[in-house]
């Protein structure tokens, strides 16, 4: 978990690139060597997504060492900067960065642009994560978007997954920035776990031939996650899409249970039957969620459970690379041009 | 770079030559440049033991003071301005003693008449054996009287570099306001001075940054080689300033960017940038291929609109504070037309850099102070990694002119773990952080140089010509062009839409710095 090295100081915004360098003055002679990978900027409306929206980009931190600008509304009127290092990995790593927080008010929200663009850094991608609604059109994302490599959007900040769909899709014609959606990586692995799973022929003809498919899925709303079903219609949409399957072809059903040692909105289950009464079934388990239990069964058939395991490794993985090093995922494109208008 | 002599003495690259005695008079001494970088950097000069005892600076200027109070306004300016704050009071108890102020009109022959007996006395007293530098920090319209003046009452004279007493005169820019402008004032000075006896200052040619570049490009082979059209995609060259244009708007009203900014320094800029290896590291040498350099550049004749855009800042934010636009600010015509930014597009027409595109920009009240060139190589073939959807990262080499001095290289890197992703990275070097104390400011190295008589780091006159032959077109072309948009860009932007639009038709776009 990244450390914050300094307490967060308060400074006039003229004054965040001369604070910065008074603070890692204080740092020679630790050995901290100040690095940044990219630049990260996060805006977060207040509320309950704030800090969840917050967490997101500190999971990105933890991993990779970026000058990261929060941007995140107050009531309070006016606008308040800070400035503070974080370490990634912990104190004991060499490397540091930098963290620049901008609290603003909605009718001062027209300054934060001109904050923000001297304290981009040059020739480091620009990752922009916008974790409010995109369809609303708010000034502050059209400014900023205009300098971003990468958009990253939350699908659960919308209300309408058929107007994100729309919205999404015009700013990738309309911009050069690739785009992300946080929803979309975190059922990355259940795509991974099928192209795998359905890699041979004969299986992804199996698969061709679903007739019928249940989709289970946590449905265990929390103070920043209300939309629960958006990674299971993206699942669904996603088969629908590369497999070429037309409207009412397969029968899918998305089944909500509550399970609370599940992140909301995380499928817990996919079940497949096909034409010849081929069954397979995906099941994560429930002990261990990297685990993934896999039985298959026929009129011939019952096979012996198999066992996959969802990448460990550091928290959020898929997140990050979702984040960071993905262009636009073609697929993604596709479900997106499905669900625009369908929901 | 000094002029090589031969000397059965002199150990090349080892021994250091004496700067000759000799006295300084500033003409305009009561100017913001004399009390800003000027005498500051004389101060410094002394302070760092540069200059010899055998000195003297006489400010010459028409208010009434005495040489008293003239040393106490240059003690509140250096203090104000130097480098090294606070003012050192040993060296200050010495060196106001080398200040004098000598209170004449422009075109006031008794005024000559006195300052030429002055001079003289002062030779006498402190041993600076008739060597003089005119330092001219004042509109340019007052050149040609000056030198005129100067001459008239041998204050000013024929001799070389090698013999003693040498006279020099040192210009500030602009030098003219346009081609015809510009050879014109060079034909008035000629009547009084031979070209050695100019120095043009461009006090970016002073920094060190600027001066590292002919190190950076000929001491490394490594980038030599690459340094061409074959491996160049394009390069960028930015002047961006923060502030406005503060109480200079009425000279500003009369100049407007190009003139101040885009015909002097970036021209220089892109000479560095774009010249062969000089044969040897003598001043001329330096400057020919500087002028190739210039003389190969395309010159733009017709459709404008595609190679030049100009813009005016409106208000807007600065450090998240309220700016004024320039319309404005004082002193400035409420309907003013004058740019405050200005990109161009250039093509180089020689062997190295036949359809690399060069890219300038400069302009006020965008979002940070910044001077950088920044070479972007092309493209590497996609085919062993490029991933779906997403673009390789071109290499790029950014050389940081100001401020955070340095260079920096960016490269593409593997990120760790099971599969090949590809991360940009930066490898940078900061002059900060390698040579920790403050490197001198641009007009020590430039006085310092005059006296010495080396002219590697001063704009010579074809240089300059040159420089207006290639802009004129464009500024005749604006003044029939009356621009009805303006202002173009809040201040705190990145400047006009125009400008990202000039670039974009070449599928390119601008650095964010």
């Amino acid at each position: 978990m990244e450390a914050p090295l300094t307490m967060a100081t308060a400074v006039k915004p003229s004054d965040i690139h001369s604070a910065l360098s008074r603070l890692w003055e204080t740092l020679e002679g630790t050995g901290k060597m100040r690095a940044s990978l990219f630049n990260l900027i996060v805006y977060a409306e207040e509320g309950p997504r704030a800090e969840y929206t917050q967490k997101i980009a500190h999971t990105v931190i933890e991993k990779f060492p970026a000058r990261v600008i929060l941007i995140r509304t107050s009531k309070s009127e006016g606008l308040v900067t800070k400035i503070s290092l974080l370490s990634p990995h912990g104190k004991e790593m060499d490397v540091a960065c930098d963290l620049i927080e901008i609290q603003v008010s909605p009718n001062e929200k027209m300054r934060v642009p001109f904050i923000v663009l001297p304290h981009l850094l040059p020739d480091l991608p620009i990752y922009f994560l916008w974790g409010s609604d995109p369809s609303t059109g708010d000034p502050l994302f059209l400014e900023l978007e205009r300098f971003a490599t990468r958009l990253i959007f939350d699908s659960e900040c919308s209300s309408s997954l058929s107007e994100f769909a729309k919205t999404l899709l015009n700013h990738y014609k309309n911009s050069s920035a690739d785009i992300a959606d946080l929803n979309w990586a975190r059922c990355e692995s259940w795509r991974n776990l099928f192209s795998s799973v359905f890699y041979s022929e004969e299986k992804l003809d199996d698969l061709k031939k679903a007739e019928k498919i249940e989709i289970h899925y946590n449905a265990a709303q929390t103070s920043s996650f209300c939309h629960t079903q958006i990674q299971a219609l993206y699942f669904q949409a996603w088969l629908t899409v590369q497999l070429g399957w037309k409207k009412d072809q397969v029968e899918f059903k998305l089944i909500p249970s509550e399970k609370k040692n599940l992140a909301p909105g995380l499928i817990a289950s996919v079940d497949v039957c096909t034409k010849d009464d081929r069954h397979y079934a995906f099941t994560l388990e429930p002990s261990l969620p990297q685990k993934i239990v896999a039985t298959f069964s026929s009129k011939e058939l019952c096979g012996l459970p198999e066992q996959f395991l969802f990448p460990r490794g550091e928290k959020g993985q898929s997140l990050v690379s979702e984040i960071c090093h993905r262009g636009t995922s073609s697929h993604y494109l596709r479900v997106l041009e499905l669900l625009q208008g369908k929901c | 770079m000094e002029d090589q002599k031969a000397h059965p003495l002199e150990e090349p690259g080892v021994s250091s030559r004496f700067i000759d005695p000799c006295i300084l008079v500033i003409f305009g001494a009561t100017g913001d440049l004399t009390a800003r970088k000027v005498m500051p950097a004389i101060y410094n000069l002394t302070r760092e033991g540069e200059l010899p005892p055998q000195f003297a600076c006489v400010g010459f200027a028409r208010r009434d003071k005495t040489h008293e109070q003239f040393r106490e306004e240059m003690r509140t300016a250096i203090s104000a301005h130097s480098r090294v704050k606070p003012i050192d009071e040993s060296v200050w108890k010495s060196f106001k003693e080398e200040i004098y102020y000598h209170k004449s009109e422009f075109h006031d022959d008794d005024g000559y008449a006195r300052l030429k007996q002055f001079l003289s006395e002062l030779d006498t007293k402190l041993g600076t054996k008739g060597n003089r530098i005119f330092y001219l920090s004042t509109q340019p319209k007052f050149f040609p009287l000056i030198c005129e003046k100067l001459h008239k009452f041998g204050l000013i004279y024929e001799s070389s570099p090698s013999s003693q007493p040498w006279s020099r005169v040192i210009v500030e820019k602009p030098f003219g306001h346009d081609l015809t402008s510009a050879m014109a004032l060079q034909s008035e000075l000629s009547k009084f001075l031979d070209e050695k006896q100019i120095f043009r200052i461009d006090h970016y040619l002073g920094k060190e940054t600027v001066q590292n570049i002919l190190i950076f490009r000929f001491a490394n082979s490594l980038f030599e080689s690459l340094w061409n059209s074959r491996y160049i995609d394009h390069i960028q060259i930015t002047v961006a300033e923060d502030i406005g244009i503060g109480t200079r708007g009425a000279f500003f009203e009369e100049e407007g960017l190009l003139r101040d900014i885009l015909q002097n320094h970036m021209m220089q800029l892109v000479s560095l940038v774009a010249m062969e290896p000089p044969v040897t590291l003598h001043a001329s040498a330096i400057h020919d291929e500087k002028v190739k350099v210039l003389e190969a550049i395309r010159p733009i004749t017709d459709n404008f609109d595609a190679h030049a855009v100009r813009g005016q800042y409106g208000p807007g934010f600065i450090g998240g504070e309220p700016a004024l636009g320039y319309r404005q600010e004082k002193n400035v015509d409420p309907n003013s037309t004058v740019e405050t930014y200005v990109a161009l597009r250039l093509e180089i027409d020689n062997w190295r850099w036949s359809g690399v595109p060069f890219y300038l920009r400069a302009g006020k009240r965008l979002p940070k102070r910044s001077t950088e060139i920044a070479i972007t190589f092309k493209e590497p073939p996609g085919v062993l990694f490029q991933q779906p959807g997403k673009r390789q990262e071109s290499n790029v080499l950014a050389i940081r002119i100001q401020p955070d001095e340095g260079t920096s290289l960016k490269i593409n890197c593997k990120v760790p773990g099971p599969k090949s992703t590809i991360q940009p990275v930066k490898m940078d070097f900061r002059y900060g952080s390698y040579f920790g104390k403050t490197p001198p400011e641009a007009y020590e190295r430039l006085i310092c140089d005059c006296i010495l008589g080396d002219t590697t780091l001063f704009a010579r006159q074809d240089e300059v010509m040159n420089s207006w032959k290639l802009l004129t077109p464009i500024l005749e072309y604006w003044a029939q062009k009356k621009k009805s948009d303006f202002p173009n860009y809040p201040g705190g932007s990145w400047g006009p839409e125009s400008a990202d639009q000039l670039i974009k038709r070449d599928n390119r776009t601008w650095r964010l710095l």
